[in-house]
């Protein structure tokens, strides 16, 4: 407190003193090279094709990046050179016909992987912001065809000015959000008298970003204004605003064409009417969705327009048709295509189909930009309802239509609040049931890319579980790679069965380089009858927000980022238990760590491949110095039996990031205990013994005596454990109370069995019971008859046989 | 007390030390000096009233005639009821004779008439009660003096004898002696082992419980007389409630009837009580202990009506004024004005009851015109309550009162002066159409609905979906769209939050019952909450009404919109409202109106078009009482969201003339403002006379209103030239441009900022507190701004001397020229030279500290 009323420079130079101790101490690594790098923005956020640009890569650790991974096509990397520790200038060569919009980056160090950022590429010159641009008098005169870049501070307006001739047309696309970071953009077009002549918050074509395209009401200049459209923003909320007269169309009729093939579609939505175009369709294996928009003289759009490839027949809707000859109906597979253009709409398609077939429809219409919240209906040619759908893919529909019996049946298509717009397009596929696969890592940090990259130290191990996200298929998956960066081998497991999950270990040779690439990893049904492939996918969140961190924008890559990095200086290997774990059990898998000299940092360990139903702790952690560690498994009584692939992850601090390394692939038993043990329940009065009578089922055949012991006792009471061979088939345990134990129902007993098998021992809990402890009964009077004595028993009594001896001794007074 | 304050400054602030000092005596002259200028002559006592007896306009006192024995030439007798209709055997009608004299008071003149029945075959009197004897009409004659009266007797079914009937007979009882209170047996839980529902709300449940419930234990049909019910009732068995009525009450009666006959259920559906009459239908009582009978007349649906004076529970509004007794007799007590009601079965009515001191001396002063409509429903008031109103204020106070109340500023010091010297006759007119035009009209009317719609962020509700929202409603008020229009938008909004942003009034409350009570509150200004649970005690709103108008908002359908922070909507067509009692599906039912046909329909929509139509006077009227309220710091019906049959308008005619002209006017504000501000009573000071001193409610007087938080902030910062910062607005946004209820300062929260949280109008703190004072003397707002905006330092540089800097001060922050002895005050505590500036600024800070500039008045 006194520290901030003290005046002048000694003020600042303490704090500035406190801010240097501070931050030298653990936000900046000592040492250059950090593991664990980060990326955190590409700036410029965009560059134009067709030229060579200087960016700039900031995160952390990245100032010995040796590699740009680069997802995409077009871009090529000339030359990267160091700044410092966390910056990099990165020289690029954009080809002329790199295709435009979001790409992706990544870094790649000698200690590891980044997460992968964005940055764009356009088709405009850019031009820069100079503050203060807040006003219409301090506005940026642009030329047409150009981006504006520029940051949006909190509560910041940026201004932009355009002259143009009466009906010259003004087009403005902003990326603000889909940049990756928290603004929000509202966009407004002001005349030379402050009046608002266009303005754009949200867009059904880009979400949070806006699209304003209009014809001048009158020559002048016309003002562009951009800022946060809840007067947010902040340093790192870039924009680019692509100005121009290009043709900014919001419907495309039909929304989807056979991939590789050329397609006439009809543009709609633009300010100057719609227009037809042929254009080119994706290749299948192309890694882009959207086709380009280009026009005669008024050139092509900055961004491309999503589309669908689909091999499916293209059916557009014609005019109103309500009622349809029975003979015109539409055979299945087909994808229906057209506009709900007024409100109140209802377009109807007319479809023949067979009882017994099962059709997907799925409506494509928020997913390609277009405003539509599409409802969809089938009818059966009476009009009788027999299915719907409105919202099962996000706003889109989507459902499975078991056709009930053969017969034409009537589609129908409408907007949910029956709204209608000339570019409310929309694209409903109807088609066949197919299997889908992938497989992904799945996320250990809920917001981040932590660990989703594979980074093998040289001479040493890494390892992941991997998901199979599977659709309509069942059976064992496999995952296979095309090719590994030279020195990794990987061993993959294939699934248990139908199983989701499974272990895969890379290895790194001792002499293999630091190198990586992007990796083409597939999976595979493993069948001779069906062919059902996947590929990887991976989704990065870029951009999180209110409410509850929800997604706003991210990307999704599908190759997996892979290298050799520096050796570690720590390895781990695990001996897999010799005995079994077995169900309502506990074993221990022993790890034993292999430090270099020097290094004795302590080391977390995780598990992270669990069989089903067996658990353990999230992390535990060999401490300083130390070289061995058991790592404790627990089944519960309903695992999976069976042998299952094990191994246990390590990282640790190194040169200011964390650095991870694997053990081996392993092995555990999971399996059934070796007896069951039925405990009866036992009642005793203070200081008096109790007998736990207890039967056992011998389930496994074991040698040797296997121990069992009685837990969870009051206190105030001792037993002795007891050993018991392969055939008993009963044991008694005395329990002893005394005049501190607690009187009331114990209900915690349990027996505990350690088998006698191997060097690792596996316990297994059984026989749960119940202990009644009593007061004792105050002196029975002198003159009373003693009680008749329980007769002579071969076998100890149960807790009931031992009441009913007493009922009847009563009984007999 | 000033040097308390002083001490406090001084040891908070030690950088302030000599400029506090002298801001302590300052603070006291000037608050002295502006006491002495007689602005707030209400508030400053004995000297205000001298000032007031000077200077005011008061009505001239003239010696008239007590109100006594009345000219009988000129008085005249009524007797209510109109008519008497007696429809069985034990059917009987209480009445009520009352004397109207000439000076409208009135005299209860029933137990010194001499009544007689026309014809004495048709029907007879007993003990003031007009009994059956066979069928036919006849006449019920009344004579008074001179005066006589009469009214037709009509029986039919005079050989009739109708059963008992538990739903008309004995629940009543039950409400009439209290067993089904809150605090006895209406309890949630009962009380002592017996539950009743609370004011009776489920007659079924109570038949249950008295006959089914312990069995043999409550009645006993052998010997009803000694049965524990009415044991308990007459407190002949230990009765936590005590005696509740004696044996020979027709209460007993009643009930011991019921036990003989078996204890019945009604067969059947039993005729509903359609509505109730209190009589007399008014009075105007002179003299303390003056007294009124009361009768009570009970409608049923199936048209036959019923004396029901000896169940009916009465109330008074005002006891300090007027009494009550349980037998139905109004008693006068101190000078004023009381509402008494009779409440029986869910229905409650009241007539006003005007007490006049026995030696009122009143003349309406002839000075006193009015210049609209709203002046003659004034005045016609004031008349009968003997008031004289208090006369016109002078053309500096209407400036600074009328362009705080139309655009939340003051008048620059330029506009002052040239508005007094003005000699135009119609400039006040002129100067409310001028400020009516202007944009801070338009803020001042988002803010106060902003307020009504609750617009603030939630979890729900983004920040950007308040911005939204606010917006729209901007451009609605903007773009002076009628009110009636944008409600119908508002209540029948559909589509995304961001895309329409109206749909947000439905993410401000998503639960139902908790809206359609918000949606009654702000629309038709009716509390309903208390009939979710049980009838309402003191109005006409049942479970029924409750639960059908809260159907209206069943079949609202949510979804997640194209942003995360976004929802859908919509008419979902499909969803029920359950009466929580009897698990009945209640069909949606306009409150207080007719049951539309909903099938297929949005029911949002069928609402909106009944609650904002002319079929709706409510809504209109509730609207121009809102609109009533912001000029005259009161509503005519007070609080502006409590209309209730207990809770009547303070002058009726005037709010039903307000809500027709408003809608009349199409739903258009300006026009109601216009009128408003244009008439005597907006116009009036806020000095008082003998007549009006006490009067809070009518209207006789300017009430001296704080300012309230948004617009005391934008004052002082226009003032002192300076510019405020809030989150999420650009800087120099205005307070009463605030989007979001959620941004607040210190200084708003002080002032009693609504937060929106909920649609109450007591949400917004008019009351001033020593906090605020503490705040506005130590506080950063008036200091820093005063240096932040540096006028003084301006008037200094334009070579102003310090009387004209002082006259600067005056005009810009009180609307009016220092007198002359305030300027000789402040000058002869100057230093100059060096201090000059900074003892300008604590002229300026003091101003800014005293009550003539936080009330506008």
């Amino acid at each position: 407190m006194q520290l901030f009323s003290l005046p002048g420079s000694r003020q600042v130079s303490r704090l500035l003193l406190a801010f240097v101790i501070l931050s030298g101490g653990f936000v900046f690594p000592a040492n250059s090279s950090g593991s664990d790098p980060k990326l955190t923005v590409i700036t410029p956020r965009g560059v134009q094709r067709g030229a060579q640009h200087t960016m700039r890569f900031t995160g952390a650790r990245i100032g010995d990046a040796q590699e740009v991974f680069l997802y995409q096509p077009g871009v090529t990397i000339d030359e990267i050179r160091k700044v410092d520790d966390n910056q990099l200038d990165v020289v690029v060569t954009v080809a002329g016909d790199c295709t435009i919009g979001e790409h992706l980056a990544q870094l790649r160090t000698p200690r590891g992987i980044s997460d992968y950022r964005s940055f764009y590429v356009g088709l405009f010159a850019p031009v820069e912001e100079v503050e203060p641009n807040n006003t219409q008098d301090q506005a940026l005169t642009i030329g047409m065809n150009v981006t504006c870049s520029g940051v949006v501070t909190t509560e910041d307006i940026d201004a932009w000015t355009v002259e143009l001739k009466q009906g010259q047309k003004l087009s403005m696309e902003i990326e603000a959000l889909r940049l990756g970071f928290l603004l929000d953009p509202a966009i407004s077009v002001i005349d030379e008298r402050r009046f608002e002549v266009a303005s754009s918050d949200d867009s059904p074509l880009f979400k949070q970003d806006g699209v304003i395209s209009f014809l001048a009401p009158e020559d002048g200049k016309y003002t562009i204004l951009v800022r946060d459209s809840a007067y947010g923003g902040s340093g790192n909320s870039h924009y680019r605003l692509h100005v121009g007269n290009f043709p900014r169309p919001t419907a495309v009729l039909p929304a989807g064409g056979p991939p590789g093939s050329e397609l006439d579609v009809r543009f709609l939505g633009d300010p100057s009417g719609e227009f037809a175009q042929k254009i080119s369709v994706p290749a299948a294996d192309s890694r882009t969705d959207g086709i380009y928009v280009q026009k005669g003289d008024e050139g092509t759009t900055p961004s491309l327009f999503n589309f669908r490839k689909s091999d499916l027949p293209n059916y557009i809707e014609q005019a109103q048709l309500v009622d349809w000859p029975a003979e015109s109906a539409l055979p299945l597979p087909q994808a229906f295509n057209g506009v709900v253009g007024a409100e109140r709409e209802e377009d109807w398609y007319l479809f023949s189909a067979k009882k017994g077939e099962v059709w997907e429809f799925e409506t494509f219409a928020q997913r390609l930009g277009s405003g539509c919240d599409p409802v969809i209906d089938i009818f059966k040619s009476d009009r009788s309802h027999v299915a719907g759908n409105d919202d099962s893919r996000g706003a889109d529909a989507w459902m499975r239509f078991p056709v009930p019996e053969d017969g034409n049946y009537y589609l129908r298509v409408r907007d949910h609040l029956s709204r209608g717009q000339a570019d409310f397009f929309y694209r409903i596929e109807a088609n066949h049931i197919t299997p889908a696969l992938t497989v992904s890592i799945p996320r250990i940090d809920r917001y981040s890319q932590t660990l989703q990259t594979i980074c093998v130290p040289a001479g040493n191990r890494f390892a992941t579980v991997m998901n199979v996200n599977r659709a309509d298929f069942g059976g064992v998956v496999e995952v296979l790679a095309d090719s590994l960066p030279p020195g990794i081998t990987m061993d993959a497991r294939p699934t248990e069965g139908n199983f989701n999950v499974l272990p895969v270990v890379f290895s790194a040779a001792p002499d293999a380089v630091t190198a990586g690439a992007l990796v083409n990893l597939r999976a595979r049904l493993v069948s001779e009858e069906q062919k059902i492939e996947g590929r990887f996918s991976n989704f990065a969140d870029f951009v999180n927000g209110e409410p509850n961190n929800a997604v706003y924008y991210g990307a999704t890559v599908d190759q997996l980022a892979m290298a050799v990095t520096k050796a570690a200086p720590f390895s781990i290997e695990i001996r897999s238990p010799s005995a079994p774990l077995v169900r309502d059990g506990s074993c221990n898998v022993h790890v034993v760590l292999k430090r270099d000299e020097g290094f004795t940092a302590p080391v977390n360990l995780r598990f992270p491949f669990r069989p089903p139903g067996v658990s353990t702790n999230y992390q535990i952690t060999i401490p300083e110095g130390q070289t061995e560690i058991d790592y404790p498994l627990n089944a519960n009584g309903n695992a999976q039996t069976g042998k299952w692939p094990v191994f246990v992850t390590g990282f640790s601090g190194v040169e200011g990031g964390n650095l991870w390394v694997s053990s081996q692939m392993g092995e555990i038993q999971v399996g059934e205990p070796f007896m069951k043990i039925t405990a009866g329940r036992s009642a005793t009065e203070q200081g008096k013994v109790a007998q736990v009578v207890c039967d056992i089922e011998q389930v496994v055949a074991f040698e040797g005596d296997a121990t069992v012991q009685l837990l969870g006792l009051p206190p105030g009471t001792t037993v002795e454990q007891k050993t018991v061979k392969s055939d008993a088939t009963q044991i008694v345990f005395d329990v002893t109370t005394t005049a501190e134990t607690p009187v009331g129902n114990h209900k915690s007993l349990f027996c505990q069995v350690t088998n006698p098998a191997g060097v690792d021992s596996s316990v297994a809990v059984t026989g749960k019971t119940e202990l009644q402890v009593t007061a004792p009964v105050p002196v029975a009077d002198a003159t009373a008859a003693p009680a008749a004595p329980p007769p002579p028993t071969e076998r100890p009594l149960s807790r009931l046989e031992q009441l009913r001896a007493m009922s009847k001794g009563s009984g007999s007074n | 007390m000033t040097f308390k304050i002083n001490s406090h400054v001084m040891a908070k602030e030690p950088g302030m030390l000599s400029t506090t000092i002298m801001r302590g005596v300052l603070l006291s002259a000037v608050c002295f000096l502006l006491a002495a200028s007689a602005t707030l002559a209400q508030e400053t006592g004995s000297a205000a009233d001298a000032v007031a007896a000077a200077e005011a306009p008061v009505a001239e006192i003239v010696d008239t005639a007590m109100p006594g024995p009345a000219d009988p030439a000129v008085a005249r007798l009524e007797i209510f009821p109109s008519g008497v209709s007696l429809t069985s055997a034990g059917d009987g009608q209480t009445f009520v004779v009352q004397r109207i004299e000439p000076n409208g008071t009135t005299v209860d003149v029933t137990a010194e008439a001499t009544v007689s029945v026309a014809d004495a075959a048709i029907a007879r009197l007993d003990a003031g009660t007009v009994l059956p004897v066979t069928s036919g009409q006849t006449r019920l004659v009344v004579a008074v003096g001179e005066l006589t009266a009469e009214i037709p007797v009509s029986v039919t079914a005079h050989d009739v004898h109708p059963p008992i009937s538990f739903r008309n007979d004995i629940m009543p009882v039950f409400s009439r002696a209290g067993c089904n209170s809150g605090s006895c047996h209406g309890a949630a839980r009962g009380k002592d082992g017996f539950r009743l529902s609370l004011y009776g709300f489920d007659p079924a449940g109570d038949f249950h419980r008295l006959t089914r419930e312990m069995p043999g234990r409550r009645i006993n049909l052998a010997t009803p007389e000694e049965c524990l019910l009415v044991n308990k009732a007459t407190g002949s068995v230990t009765h936590t409630g005590g005696t509740l009525f004696e044996r020979d009450s027709r209460l007993y009666e009643a009930m011991v009837q019921w036990l003989k006959d078996g204890a019945p259920i009604d067969p059947g559906e039993v005729p509903a009580v359609t509505s109730i009459d209190i009589f007399p239908n008014a009075a105007v009582l002179v003299g303390t202990d003056a007294t009124q009978k009361l009768s009570v007349r009970a409608h049923y649906a199936d048209g036959t009506d019923r004396d029901v004076t000896h169940l009916a529970y009465f109330m008074t509004s005002n006891d300090n004024s007027v009494s009550v007794e349980q037998s139905g007799k109004a008693i006068a007590k101190n000078r004023g004005e009381s509402f008494v009601m009779a409440r029986f079965d869910t229905h409650t009515e009241g007539i006003p009851v005007i007490v006049l001191p026995a030696d009122d001396q009143f003349e309406w002063p002839a000075d006193v015109t009015g210049s609209n409509y709203i002046d003659s429903l004034i005045h016609t008031k004031l008349k009968n309550l003997h008031i004289a109103p208090s006369g016109v204020c002078s053309d500096a106070e209407f400036i600074r009162r009328v362009s705080i109340d139309i655009c939340g500023v003051v008048p620059t010091s330029a506009e002052v002066t040239g508005f007094v010297e003005d000699p135009a006759s119609d400039k006040r007119a002129k100067l409310v159409d001028a400020l009516l035009e202007r944009k801070e009209f338009v803020d001042i009317w988002v803010m106060k609905w902003s307020e009504l719609l609750q617009i603030r962020s939630t979890q729900i509700v983004s920040y950007k979906a308040t911005l939204l929202y606010y917006n729209w409603l901007q451009k609605q008020i903007q773009g002076n769209v009628p009110v009636d229009q944008m409600v119908r938008e508002l209540l029948s909004s559909e589509g995304g939050t961001f895309t329409n942003p109206a749909t947000n009034f439905y993410e401000a409350e998503r639960d139902t019952l908790k809206l359609s009570e918000n949606v009654a509150q702000v629309f038709l200004g009716a509390r309903i909450q208390c009939a979710q649970c049980h009838n309402h005690p003191f109005d006409r709103w049942t479970m029924n009404d409750y639960y059908q108008f809260a159907a209206f908002f069943s079949q609202i359908g949510r979804k997640p919109g194209a942003d995360p922070r976004e929802q859908v909507v919509f008419n979902s067509g499909g969803g029920e409202m359950k009466h929580p009692v009897t698990g009945a599906n209640m069909p949606p039912k306009f409150l207080g109106g007719e049951m539309p046909d909903v099938a297929g329909k949005d029911r949002r929509a069928e609402l909106a078009g009944w609650l904002a139509s002319r079929d709706n006077p409510m809504f209109a009227r509730n609207l121009a009482n809102i609109v009533w309220a912001h000029f005259m710091g009161r509503g005519i019906v007070h609080e502006v969201d409590d209309v209730r049959i207990s809770n009547p308008p303070s002058n009726g005619p005037l709010l039903e003339e307000l809500g027709t002209r408003f809608a009349g006017y199409g739903f258009d504000f300006k026009q109601l403002v216009r009128d408003i501000c244009n008439s005597r009573v907006y116009q009036l000071t806020t000095v008082t006379n003998p007549t009006n001193k006490l009067d809070e409610s009518n209207f006789s007087h300017a009430a001296l209103r704080r300012i309230r938080a948004e617009v005391m902030l934008d004052v002082i910062s226009q003032i002192t030239e300076t510019e405020n910062k809030f989150r999420g607005l650009p800087s120099g946004a205005k307070a009463v441009e605030i989007a979001d209820g959620n941004t607040s300062s210190y200084f708003l929260t002080t002032f009693g900022r609504a937060t929106r949280d909920t649609v109450c109008s007591c949400e917004v703190k008019m009351e001033p507190n020593l906090s605020q004072a503490l705040h506005l003397i130590n506080g950063e707002a008036v200091h820093a701004k005063i240096t932040q905006g540096n006028v003084i330092g301006k008037l200094i540089d334009q070579g102003l001397d310090d009387r004209a800097i002082i006259r600067e001060i005056w005009l810009r922050s009180l609307a009016r020229e220092p007198s002359e002895t305030e300027i000789a005050g402040l000058l002869a505590t100057f230093t100059g030279g060096e201090a000059r500036k900074a003892e300008l600024e604590d002229i300026f800070w003091a101003v800014l500290n005293s009550r003539e500039f936080v009330f506008n008045h």
